[in-house]
């Protein structure tokens, strides 16, 4: 695995900028991948390098900065010109369609890329690939048959008909097994020894220096160092990746009396996720009255569904779920709340508004049945209104009215809407899921103060994040959450903040 | 679902509908007069034959009232995002119950007894509805298969009685006995045959709207219609309003088809309905889901048929043929309109946030994209 063939450079990425609005995504990077040659790009969610990877493919444009193939510059305007000059991307979610075969998927992803095949060439294309690099996928097969690692295979095929000259594998190991994952280092391995450049996405460490020759590390949108596997440990990743963490914990924070009783529980708790894969595994916690309980993972580590199960919205395969010593496993969403939980859910835009619907109306929807909106199942509008212009007030809302639909506020607004509904009950429980997704800092800032609102009222406040600042900025105790399972505990103090980073990446304890 | 977004100006609301019917009066004109007839004749002898006169503008309420109850019906199960495609079966079954009462009822003085009828005439449409409904709830079944599917059996069952048990003693004219006097809906417009079925229609209209706009099922059938994964986290029974959705679409499709029998044909007839239940979804959707819109396009449709009845009688050469085929166009042209716009508000919108970002990106947010994970 160390000895790497030090032909030239296959492929540079010189000075790449790119700013959004209110964030630098790339600021001044640098990459560069060689023949032969696994080189990882590691870093947080947020650090810049799916941006990065987009901008090489096409999908998105970089303010600054060049790119060569060898030593010729090159414009990639679309993905189009990426596939021209060799460049493959299999993206985290399969782009497959899953009523037809794996052999029809190719012939059409082949077509679009201005290759016509005939579907009888393009199942001995895909024995032929299959045999050669060990993937055992059956050509003539739906693609809604196969598991999730078969279906991952498949778009790895699809993008090897190809014949790319550098292959970019985003995340490629977050839904797959143990076993499946050494599998599919063995074809990358061997992809490289044919001369292949991949550039593999990742933050799980172990998996990342099972295959690589060198590792990329971002952090914030910008290079924090590229190293060989040779010097790369677990722990010198995990520092650069996430940096000085203590420094990220706030230390003006009052210290937090401690708080009360458990008031949720959550016994050994399995939850199938949108797949059909087992999304948490077993996962036991308690929430306390007066703390925010941070859940820390990333992406596909079953935060979602835990939460989503906790609310009710799905249901349990295993374990139970205690309020206050009662078992509510089985209650429906409506009962739970009637209990006294409210539920932020993950997004706001799919899971937690109607967008058709006004503001007043979304206000309502879950107490539109009780007094006083309603008498005899007809709603009252005065009551209805005066309820939004109440909330609109107090949660700070900025619209011009709550008869205004709420597909056309801005995120923020939406999202304070969402939190109106949820929380101007005083519940006891409040369970949120990436509340500050896409929101600005201002949003952000206050989001996070009305956690802290409820926290200070008696609440059991439950936090998942994906984004370690908002964790180690609110959260007074930490479970961190990887691969559908509780990988530890830590306080949030900068002890604690020092070994999510590890954990997240999937370390053991 | 987006076509039939129900939040537009009320310019698109009005304006598309109106000028998709005029559009398709004159492509349905062009074919007319390359076919070598007068089109203006044409249209002129049925708009005689729909509002000409007193006669004919009973005429056109009575034709028009089997077709909108069913849509109304259909609109109300498409507000909770549910395609009821069986309103058809469901006015099949609504007449059967209404003649079952009828025929072997209690003997009852007449209000009573008429009541009772539309009542199970109702609840039947109603239970035809709610299989379909159920099985979606419950399995997940598609309920365009089954409710299209159960068209067939109410109508089987219709014609099996009909021909069969329920026959009219000593006749070969598959029908029943005329309805008894106590269940007859009264002539309500003297010289004419308007009945109080037209009474009825009108008062379930009203409460349709006001069911929709005002109460909490309409509130929470919209809610599901237009987000159910939302509308779960809300705390809101998915299943149990998609049944009831379902359930109250087919009631007012049996409504429908009891006042066929107690009133305009005073008996169940085998086939009596020409396809009331499958035109009432075009006018469900050329009246954008909306009660006002669809008393609008039922009248439509119901001068259309009217109209085109006396274009046999009156205009030489041109065949009624043309009533279907302006319905078409008008259908087409609506859901051609409703495309456009939603094309240009998305352009629209694609534009504005493309100013916000003030980046050359694409302005579309591509679907990688799109979940709770920035993959900045």
């Amino acid at each position: 695995m160390g000895d790497v063939k030090h032909e030239g450079p296959l492929l540079r990425l010189e000075g790449i900028t790119k700013a959004y609005p209110g964030v630098l995504a790339n600021d001044s990077v640098s990459f560069e991948l060689r023949v032969g040659e696994v080189h990882a790009l590691l870093g947080e969610n947020g650090a810049g390098k799916s941006t990065l990877m987009g901008i090489l493919y096409g999908l998105q444009r970089a303010d600054a900065g060049r790119v060569l193939f060898g030593d010729e510059e090159v414009a990639i305007a679309e993905p189009r010109d990426a596939m021209a000059l060799g460049v493959a991307y299999v993206q985290q979610h399969f782009s497959l369609i899953p009523t037809l075969s794996v052999a029809e998927n190719l012939v059409l992803a082949l077509r679009f890329g201005g290759r016509r095949i005939s579907l009888r060439d393009g199942a001995a294309t895909v024995r032929e690939l299959s045999a050669r690099y060990g993937l055992g996928v059956e050509p003539n097969v739906a693609v809604e048959r196969l598991s999730v690692g078969e279906q991952q295979r498949a778009e790895l095929l699809k993008a090897l008909a190809r014949e790319p000259r550098v292959l970019i594998l985003d995340e490629p190991s977050s839904l797959l097994s143990p076993d499946e994952v050494q599998r599919l280092g063995t074809v990358i391995r061997r992809l490289a020894a044919e001369g292949m450049g991949v550039i593999l996405i990742a933050h799980k460490l172990d998996e990342v220096l099972a295959v690589v020759d060198r590792i990329t590390v971002l952090r914030r949108g910008r290079n924090v160092r590229t190293l060989v596997r040779a010097e790369a440990t677990r722990e010198l990743l995990g520092e650069l990746m996430i940096g000085d963490l203590a420094a990220r914990v706030d230390h003006q924070r009052a210290p937090r009396a401690g708080a009360g009783d458990d008031v949720l529980e959550a016994l050994d708790v399995s939850v199938g996720g949108d797949r059909g894969q087992t999304a948490v595994d077993g996962v036991s916690l308690a929430v306390r009255c007066g703390e925010i309980l941070g859940v820390a993972g990333l992406q596909g580590s079953g935060q979602v569904e835990l939460v989503e199960a906790l609310a009710g919205v799905r249901p349990l395969t295993g374990g139970a779920i205690r309020m206050d010593g009662r078992d509510i496993g089985a209650l429906g969403v409506r009962a739970r709340r009637r209990l006294g939980i409210g539920h932020i859910p993950a997004d706001r835009r799919r899971g937690g508004l109607v967008g058709d619907l006004t503001i007043a109306e979304n206000l309502t929807l879950p107490v539109a049945g009780e007094r006083p909106f309603s008498r005899f199942g007809v709603i009252r509008r005065a009551a209805v209104n005066d309820h939004a212009v109440e909330l609109i007030e107090r949660f700070g809302v900025r619209t011009p009215g709550p008869a205004v639909a709420v597909a056309a506020l801005s995120g923020g607004n939406q999202q304070k809407v969402v939190i109106a509904r949820e929380l101007w009950r005083q519940p006891s429980v409040v369970l949120a899921c990436y509340p500050t997704w896409g929101l600005d800092f201002a949003a952000a800032a206050a989001v996070h103060e009305e956690l802290q609102r409820q926290r200070d009222a008696g609440a059991a406040v439950l936090l998942a994040s994906m984004d370690l600042d908002e964790l180690l900025g609110i959260a007074d105790r930490i479970v961190v959450m990887q691969g559908g399972r509780v990988a530890g505990e830590v306080d949030a103090d900068a002890a604690g903040a020092e070994e999510i980073g590890l954990l997240m990446g999937g370390a053991a304890r | 679902m987006r076509l039939l977004r129900t939040r537009q100006g009320t310019l698109v609301a009005v304006g598309v509908p109106i000028l998709s019917v005029a559009l398709a009066l004159v492509v349905v004109g062009v074919l007319l007069a390359a076919n070598g007839s007068d089109p203006v004749a044409a249209y002129r002898s049925m708009v005689s034959a729909a509002f000409g006169s007193t006669f004919a503008l009973s005429t056109t309420i009575i034709k028009t009232l089997p077709r909108l109850l069913p849509a109304l019906g259909i609109a109300l199960a498409l507000r909770a995002g549910l395609w009821n495609v069986g309103a058809e079966g469901q006015i099949y079954v609504g007449a059967l119950a209404a003649a079952g009462v009828a025929l072997f009822g209690p003997v009852v003085a007449f209000p009573i007894a008429a009541g009772l009828a539309l009542l199970a005439a109702a609840a039947a449409g109603a239970a035809w509805g709610a299989i379909p409904g159920a099985l979606r709830a419950r399995r997940g079944i598609s309920e365009v298969i089954t409710s299209l599917m159960l068209v067939y059996v109410a109508i089987h069952l219709t014609n099996y009685l009909v021909e069969g048990p329920w026959l009219a003693s000593g006749s070969t004219f598959p029908a029943t006995d005329p309805v008894p006097i106590e269940l007859r809906l009264p002539i309500i417009w003297t010289g004419t045959l308007l009945n109080a079925g037209a009474l009825v229609v009108l008062g379930v209209t009203v409460v349709v709207a006001f069911v929709l706009g005002r109460t909490v099922f309409g509130l929470q059938l919209r809610a599901i219609g237009a987000n159910d994964r939302a509308s779960r986290v809300a705390g809101l029974s998915v299943g149990w309003v998609t049944v009831a959705a379902m359930a109250a679409s087919g009631a007012l499709a049996g409504l429908a088809g009891g006042i066929e029998v107690l009133g305009a044909r005073g008996r169940l007839i085998e086939g009596f309905s020409p396809g009331y239940g499958f035109e009432a979804i075009a006018i469900a959707l050329l009246g954008r889901l909306n009660p006002v819109g669809i008393v609008g396009a039922a009248l439509l449709f119901g001068a259309l048929d009217s109209g085109g009845a006396g274009l046999q009688t009156t205009a030489e050469g041109v065949s009624s043929a043309i009533v279907p085929i302006t319905e078409g166009f008008a259908v087409v042209f609506v859901l051609i309109g409703l495309g456009i716009v939603e094309m240009l508000a998305r352009r629209r919108q694609a534009r504005a946030m493309l100013d916000r970002a003030q980046a050359p990106d694409r302005p579309i947010a591509r679907d990688g994209l799109a979940g709770p994970v920035v993959g900045a």
